[in-house]
């Protein structure tokens, strides 16, 4: 085994894999960075031009593209508040209400650190432990998903603000939405009114960017009516370089999160989703400083980005060990194997291992050759920042409009996002917190679908849910993550603004 | 005034739109501009890498630039709507699944593929098999089928469209094999593998292609394949016909335009993309997916048959599971 690693390293540190590394990262980075490409897109977009490399080289570009992409989408997040993919969430409340507070420079710092430290750690699980992490991964059926998924919600509790009945309100509100469009199980029509535009649902992406950024837009957009605030004093990456301690006193937070995320990130069809609410959620829960969740944390950002970061090494275990793709970028990775001539599997580990281990070795060098690429890209974002706000509100509206229409090319993605973007708007207003709206809409679907399947499994018995361990286990800290902080403050129920 | 200057505006509009209109409709030589083909699926499925395949072979073909837009949602009646409410001018293709025909079915559609469009061509035909755990204690279709009969509702089956393709085929399998079963929908094909390969479901009835990999490799087992004769692929695992069950359908996919559309214009689509399938891409992308199979294409009348036939085939498996009256 040695021997594979010594050679696939010997391979991929040829002058023109890194250049591959190089341009795969770049446009990754870009890609994700910029609203309307996801980072499957733009691995697809990539694609075409990796038909005449050699396997190793296209695989190279495609793999750093992928956490490029993963990384790119976080910049946004921060930046603009303008999430890119549902797992943006956390990064977006959190890192955007830093950058808000003048400490862009700062965000940024805490999510590079963590998310290229949760990319490597993951890779070197997955170097050590593929098939081990495969067999895991599959023990994870519908009720641990549904548990899984219930114990992402519980976070809605920290989330709330001053109010926890606010707070679930929202959330189940936004689970209320999550059930619009196609039934999933029976194929059936639900709250679609006979209109075409509900028909596939709300899309999670464009609801969430009206909701977060748009709205948010609209509500600064009264400003210049009121007296004009001095804009917060602009810092540069150089004036906020971070302290070590910054990181290693939350060394074990960052280290569970960066374990959840390699493995629920490895689990098929919505692992990589849940991953950063679950890291989000045990930071909030373990924060010394829970009045900072939703305004600001850095533990938040840190746990979330590890963890979502830490999802590209778990989606590439499941990959590689049993051809199945965990979301729709590896989705893309299989085309790619497929190009070359080769059906990622349990087959391709015994007949080609020097791709297999190039792969473990390309995804490493791509992590470390992104520390530096995201290092030097976010000098030219964090220019945007000392825009005046009216002008930058601008070219944030203009960015949700380009990001919500490059989804599937259609209006009705539009409306849907200023709809929400005026729901949004009154939500602030009444002092509803949007958060919970948000994790109830992206989770709300997953939680649905997987009951549902669960209790098809045990033939409408809901002891499923309770009798297998995994489950239980996850049912169990959830209900405590969800009752504790009412016990320890019971003046949260009342909704007192100053608990 | 201002409603003279509207009619006035009108009527030079209307004017342009006749010109216009002259112009295309008889002094240029069809087709002069992009053609598109609207895949009703997301990037990255199945639809998408068969349309996207035979596009590659056809682009050097045409004259003119193709275009190919995914346009996801609804099962596949969003693409579908789209496509039928442009002109039937024969530069708006779309790639019809079995979705297509399932959904005619349905009294309330708001497209209906047999009324609202015309067959180009049928590309190929896919090979459905009925695939358990490598672990699993059914070793052979008769163990399945004992199992379920002597338990039913007990045998439970994966599938990713609930009342769509997936559920049908499963559906009209067990149900000449004359057993019950529950089909419990997943969202993807990965966690349909993941779930049978976890244990937390008995099965599935899915594409060939898309399992064999994991098939070789000992992880799935194959217990039949749905079709007249073995599968070259999977020659030691027997097909329904042998077995006795009166089941042989396999999913089709097929290229249409909007009704009402110039039959030489349709004669011209038809020839060219039959032309473009001995293209080296797309002869690649029917290896490597076993679509060589069984025969699979068919010129536009034939294709107006199949569908027929598939639609009234479709009409009694739904009535079967109680989806129509």
């Amino acid at each position: 085994m040695l021997d594979l690693y010594w050679n696939a390293f010997a391979t991929v540190l040829l002058p023109k894999n890194i250049l591959a590394i190089c341009l795969g990262g770049l446009w990754g980075l870009l890609a994700g960075a910029l609203p309307g490409i996801s980072t499957s897109m733009g691995v697809v977009l990539l694609l075409s031009f990796t038909y005449a490399l050699s396997p190793i080289t296209a695989f190279c570009m495609l793999c750093a593209a992928y956490c490029g992409g993963i990384t790119g989408g976080s910049i946004t997040s921060i930046l603009f508040g303008i999430p890119g993919e549902p797992s943006a969430i956390p990064t977006t409340i959190e890192g955007h209400a830093l950058a808000k507070q003048g400490r862009a420079a700062y965000a940024l710092w805490l999510f590079i650190i963590c998310s290229i430290g949760g990319g490597i750690f993951s890779v070197l699980i997955m170097m050590a432990a593929t098939p081990v992490m495969a067999n895991f991964a599959l023990r994870f059926g519908p009720p641990e998903f549904f548990s899984l998924v219930v114990l992402g919600l519980s976070v809605v509790a920290s989330l709330s603000g001053g109010s926890v009945m606010k707070g679930f309100l929202a959330c189940f509100f936004g689970i209320f939405l999550a059930t619009v469009g196609t039934d999933g199980i029976t194929g059936g029509e639900r709250f679609t009114f006979g209109t075409e535009i509900l028909l596939g649902g709300i899309n999670f992406v464009t609801a969430m960017v009206g909701l977060l950024a748009v709205s948010e837009i609209l509500e600064e957009a009264e400003q210049p009516f009121q007296e004009y605030k001095s804009s917060v004093a602009y810092k540069g990456l150089r004036d906020e370089l971070p302290k070590l301690s910054d990181y290693s006193k939350h060394w074990f937070l960052l280290l569970r999160s960066a374990v959840v995320g390699t493995v629920v990130g490895s689990l098929p069809g919505g692992g990589a989703t849940i991953v950063s609410f679950l890291a989000y959620g045990d930071a909030s829960r373990s924060t010394k400083h829970p009045e900072k969740i939703g305004h600001g944390s850095e533990e938040g950002l840190m746990a979330a980005e590890t963890a979502n970061n830490a999802g590209t090494g778990g989606s590439m275990t499941i990959l590689l060990a049993l051809g199945l793709p965990g979301g729709n970028a590896t989705a893309m990775l299989i085309a790619a194997f497929m190009i070359h001539g080769m059906q990622p599997g349990p087959m391709l580990y015994a007949s080609r291992p020097d791709i297999i281990y190039g792969i473990f070795v390309a995804m490493l060098m791509s992590n470390v050759f992104l520390l530096a690429l995201t290092i030097m890209s976010i000098k030219l974002f964090l220019q945007l920042n000392r825009l005046p706000y009216t002008a930058f509100s601008a070219a944030i509206m203009i960015l949700c409009v380009i990001g919500a229409f490059g989804l599937n090319n259609s209006m009705d993605d539009l409306y849907v996002m200023f709809a929400f973007g005026v729901i949004g708007y009154f939500m602030r207003k009444y002092k509803i917190p949007i958060a919970p709206a948000v994790l109830g809409l992206v989770l709300g679907d997953l939680a649905e679908l997987s009951l549902r399947r669960s209790l098809l499994l045990s033939l409408g018995d809901p002891l499923i849910l309770v009798t297998r361990p995994i489950s239980l286990i996850l049912l169990l800290t959830a209900a405590v993550s969800i009752l504790w902080p009412l016990f320890k403050k019971p003046k949260l129920l009342e909704g007192s603004e100053n608990a | 005034m201002r409603r003279a200057q509207v009619a006035v505006l009108g009527a030079v509009l209307f004017l342009i739109g006749c010109v216009l209109g002259i112009s295309n409709g008889f002094a240029a030589a069809y087709p002069e501009r992009a053609i598109e083909v609207i895949i009703p699926f997301g990037v990255g499925g199945g639809s998408d890498t068969a349309a996207r395949a035979v596009g590659e072979g056809l682009k050097p073909l045409l004259k003119v630039p193709l275009v190919l837009t995914n346009m996801p949602g609804g099962g596949a009646t969003k693409g579908m709507l789209y496509a039928s409410q442009q002109p039937a001018d024969g530069y708006i293709v779309l790639a019809i699944t079995p979705s297509h025909m399932i959904d005619a079915v349905k009294p309330k559609t708001r497209a209906q593929v047999l009324r609202d469009f015309d067959p180009i061509i049928r590309l190929h035909v896919d090979t459905s098999s009925v695939t358990v755990a490598g672990d699993s204690k059914f070793k052979t279709l008769a163990d399945l089928i004992a199992y379920g009969k002597k338990n039913p509702k007990m045998l439970k089956f994966a599938g990713t469209s609930p009342g769509g393709w997936s559920e049908i085929q499963t559906g009209a399998f067990f149900k000449r094999a004359g057993v019950e079963v529950t089909f419990v929908p997943f969202d993807s094909g990965a966690e349909i593998k993941a779930a049978i390969l976890g244990g937390h479901i008995h099965g599935a009835v899915e594409e060939l292609a898309e399992t064999l990999p994991l098939i070789e490799a000992g992880k799935l087992r194959s217990l039949a394949v749905i079709m007249e004769k073995r599968h070259p692929a999977l020659p030691n695992v027997p097909c329904t016909a042998e077995l006795g069950i009166n089941y042989t359908h396999g999913m089709m996919r097929a290229w249409g335009v909007k009704k009402g559309t110039p039959p030489d214009r349709i004669k011209y689509l038809h020839d060219t993309v039959k032309k473009s399938l001995d293209s080296a891409i797309y002869k690649k992308f029917v290896k490597d997916n076993h679509l060589d199979a069984r025969p699979g294409y068919l010129g536009p009348e034939d294709a107006r048959k199949s569908w027929d036939d598939e639609v009234k085939l479709y009409t009694e498996i739904l009535k079967d599971l109680g989806y129509v009256k």
